[in-house]
């Protein structure tokens, strides 16, 4: 038969890379003995395009603190052996668009919040426990802190307010301060964060019939 | 609370009586036609039946006797459109006969709009709406828009095939709140998960409400998505719109 | 109920298919495309991209072979698109890029009344119908009576919305049904002309795509409109014709068994065991795993429970509802073909 491969599940893809030759580009995710392992790969023969994925590969592992499988090239695992999964394909999808001709720097975790004109501050506390906080008037910045909770919740699949709203933990217990960082771009505009907010503010108030879905 | 025999107008009863199956819808359509005067249950009727040159005809006589121009739209033309709106999510009439009921729509809101718009009657949101990219069907899409019209909204039209950049630069430069999709093909419909990540990247999605429909769509994959609603034809559009600004109807 | 028949001797996919299309005894359901099951990574995999896989015959020979070389599917059909009628009869097409679909501009409809249609004297040598016939002539070079292979030819509904524009079209309907009527005769030369191109070329069947969906019309339309057209088309195109209508449409099969076409594709929205009953095996079944919701957006599990629904069901030839998203994972199709046979290897062992 043919030359697909088995490359286990694929979960996500960049149908045209803009850096390649409108190549695509696929992460996929493997079972392994040692836990799950992501594959990048792109089904292109074009000259270059193996490279291309490799570069991928290692921008992943620089923005979102994965490391490249021993012996690998393109597949990558989290030094935790977890799965993150919608995390990781977040790293995925910034390091396709990462320009090639440019450094990879890691994103810190601190970042200035236009919508609130504060900076948040993201600290480890050790054991997978990030604590978040912000400066600037004390009005709403507790609920602020909460929707970048949230956010970071939502995009990385993170357990929130486990030792208060303003905290997020990994369930694996590990610290992920690249990856962390490279959410955090991302919390400060998730939109179907503040839904699920007013969805658990709303729980227990009495809505009129025709309020009530 | 009105009763059927309240209505005047023999072809709207008849309707309601015929189409209309929810209670609550019915209540609220009788309790609509019982208060308009026998001049707007004629328009209604005519739209219905989709002859818009009696439409046309009818809207005229009506403002040049003096009829306000809201009267005119929400008790003749938006009223029958209403009815339209049940036959056609009954399956009682198909997209041809709701087609020739817009035609007979936009022929009375010809003379209506330039009215409203002399007037300055304050919108009650505004909206971007267009078919994603990929995709050339226009007929859910044009059938919303001529219904958020219709109800107060203003509406700035992309058309179809608009990428994810048209609808940032239109929001940018509207400030629009609210933006509507459409999608009629299985194959474009991903486009829509590609516009909502554009508005991500663009840092924009707080800004702006989104919302989703067209024949293939469900209220899952709106989920999926990551869209803020999902409406499964006209009616439900404008319901969903409101909904979404938190606007309360012109009463 | 499964036409698999203990007596039948293992068959080809060409075999399969044509088997299933008479509704007559198979080794095993076969799994068909009468619609693209192209993809983006298909694409790359033999650099036969879009655009130019729809209007280069190598290119568009290549890239759907993949269906039977890679996915393991028993038909290749190369006809991705819907444009190659409408542009040949001088629609605007926008072409579009790798990871999209070429469209009609139906904005800019080239017909405002009947007296303006015509087939023009180079219809089946314009670029794009050329393309077409040429591409099935390397594939049947290529793979000889190994595999199916499926052209498509669009039906005058469609046609009608490409050339006049989907509003003017519906409301010409509504308006003038003479005139619509007169319309339909005057285009579906073009279906004809293109499908019997097509056959000389060394199709095996035909789908034909007329977009007469519930979703737009009523059953009542394609029994006043189409029914008898497609009556016409089953007796002069002298192959199995797999019409393709999307959207709900139980209530036109009926009219559908009626007029002698082989098959009929039928999307996700109909239910296999009502559409079964309706059919009452006049008319075979292909379909009907959902795009949008199952192969693009979910896994190798789901799609199996949809493969599995349908054989349940007894429909003839399992696929894909219609032509799929280009982003469709490739592990999703090959699940249909894996699903099938392990199907067949559990109900054998019962046996």
């Amino acid at each position: 038969m043919g030359e697909t491969i088995e490359l286990g599940r694929r979960i996500e893809l960049v149908p045209m890379d803009p850096h390649f030759h409108n190549i695509s580009i696929a992460l996929n995710r493997q079972a392994s003995g040692s836990g799950p392992v992501f594959q990048v790969h792109s089904y292109s023969n074009r000259e270059g395009a193996r490279q291309r994925v490799e570069f991928v590969a290692r921008a992943m592992a620089l923005l979102g603190g994965l490391e490249l499988v021993p012996g690998e090239t393109c597949k990558l695992r989290f030094p935790c052996r977890a799965e993150h999964l919608f995390a990781c394909r977040r790293v995925f999808l910034e390091a396709c668009k990462v320009d090639p001709s440019q450094p990879v720097e890691p994103r810190p975790l601190q970042i200035l919040d236009k919508k609130s004109n504060r900076t948040i501050t993201v600290t480890s506390q050790g054991n997978g426990i990030y604590r978040l906080a912000a400066d600037g008037e004390e009005l709403d910045k507790a609920s602020r802190i909460e929707a970048v909770a949230n956010g970071l919740m939502k995009l990385g699949q993170i357990q929130v307010g486990v030792s208060g709203a303003d905290s997020v933990a990994f369930a694996c217990g590990q610290a992920h301060d690249l990856l962390v960082g490279l959410l955090l771009v991302r919390a400060l505009n998730v939109r179907a964060v503040l839904r699920e907010q007013e969805m658990t503010a709303s729980r227990g108030v009495l809505s009129a019939p025709s309020a009530q879905k | 609370m009105a009763e059927i025999a309240d209505i005047t107008h023999e072809f709207i009863r008849q309707e309601i009586e015929e189409f209309i199956e929810r209670p609550e819808e019915r209540q609220r359509t009788i309790n609509t036609f019982a208060k308009a005067r026998p001049e707007m249950q004629a328009i209604a009727a005519a739209l219905i039946e989709g002859e818009n040159d009696i439409v046309d005809q009818l809207t005229r006589q009506a403002l040049d006797s003096g009829i306000e121009a809201l009267e005119v739209m929400d008790y003749g033309l938006i009223a029958g459109m209403g009815i339209v709106g049940i036959k056609f999510r009954q399956n009682f009439i198909f997209v041809p006969e709701v087609l020739a009921c817009a035609r007979a729509m936009k022929a009375g809101m010809a003379h209506i709009e330039p009215i409203l718009s002399a007037a300055g009657v304050e919108p009650i949101g505004t909206v971007i709406m267009g078919t994603v990219k990929g995709d050339l069907h226009d007929i859910g899409k044009n059938l919303c828009i001529m219904m958020l019209r219709g109800s107060g909204f203003v509406v700035h039209d992309l058309g179809v095939d608009t990428s994810p950049d048209k609808f940032i630069e239109a929001v940018e430069e509207t400030k629009a709140p609210l933006l509507g999709m459409s999608a009629l093909l299985t194959t474009t419909m991903p486009n829509m998960g590609k516009t909502i990540e554009a508005f991500i990247d663009a840092d924009l999605r707080d800004e702006v409400k989104i919302m989703v429909g067209g024949a293939p769509v469900t209220q899952d994959f709106a989920d999926d998505m990551g869209a803020d609603g999902y409406g499964k034809d006209a009616l439900a559009c404008v319901a969903l719109a409101k909904n979404l600004l938190g606007v309360v109807a012109r009463s | 109920m499964n036409m698999q028949s203990q007596s039948v001797g293992p068959m080809n996919s060409r075999q399969r298919v044509l088997a299933a299309l008479r509704r007559e005894p198979v080794d095993r359901t076969p799994v068909c495309n009468p619609t693209s099951v192209a993809t983006v990574e298909l694409m790359d995999l033999v650099d036969a991209p879009f655009p130019d896989a729809n209007r280069i015959p190598e290119l568009m020979a290549r890239l759907a072979a993949t269906s039977y070389t890679e996915l393991g599917f028993d038909s290749i059909m190369p006809v991705f698109s819907i444009i190659q009628e409408s542009s040949a009869l001088g629609c605007k097409v926008q072409w579009e890029q790798k990871d999209n679909w070429p469209t009609v501009k139906m904005r800019e409809p080239i017909y405002q009344d009947v007296d303006d249609i015509q087939i023009p004297a180079d219809f089946l040598t314009h670029q794009d119908t050329r393309c077409v016939i040429d591409a099935i002539k390397i594939l049947r070079k290529e793979f000889g009576n190994e595999v199916a292979i499926i052209g498509k030819t669009m039906g005058p509904w469609s046609l009608g919305y490409h050339c006049f524009g989907v509003e003017p079209f519906l409301l010409l309907s509504l308006d003038n049904p003479g005139k619509t009527k007169a319309c339909l005769d005057k285009l579906k030369e073009a279906t004809i002309q293109f499908g019997l191109a097509q056959i000389e070329a060394g199709a095996d069947a035909l789908t034909l795509p007329d977009h007469a969906t519930g979703d737009l019309v009523s059953g009542e339309y394609y029994e006043r409109y189409l029914r008898d057209l497609h009556i016409e088309f089953a007796e002069k195109l002298a192959v199995p014709i797999i019409l393709h209508i999307c959207g709900k449409t139980e209530d036109r099969m009926e009219f559908i068994a009626q007029t002698g076409m082989a098959a009929f594709h039928y999307d996700s929205k109909n239910d296999p065991v009502e559409s079964m009953r309706i059919m009452r095996n006049r008319t075979s079944l292909v379909g009907n795993i959902n795009n949008p919701e199952t192969l693009f957006s979910k896994g190798p599990e789901e799609v199996r429970k949809e493969v599995i629904k349908n054989l349940d069901a007894g429909v003839q030839l399992v696929g894909p509802e219609c032509a799929i998203p280009l982003q469709t994972a490739i592990e999703n199709l090959k699940e249909i073909p894996k699903a099938v046979k392990e199907w067949h290897k559990e109900k054998a062992s019962q046996n």
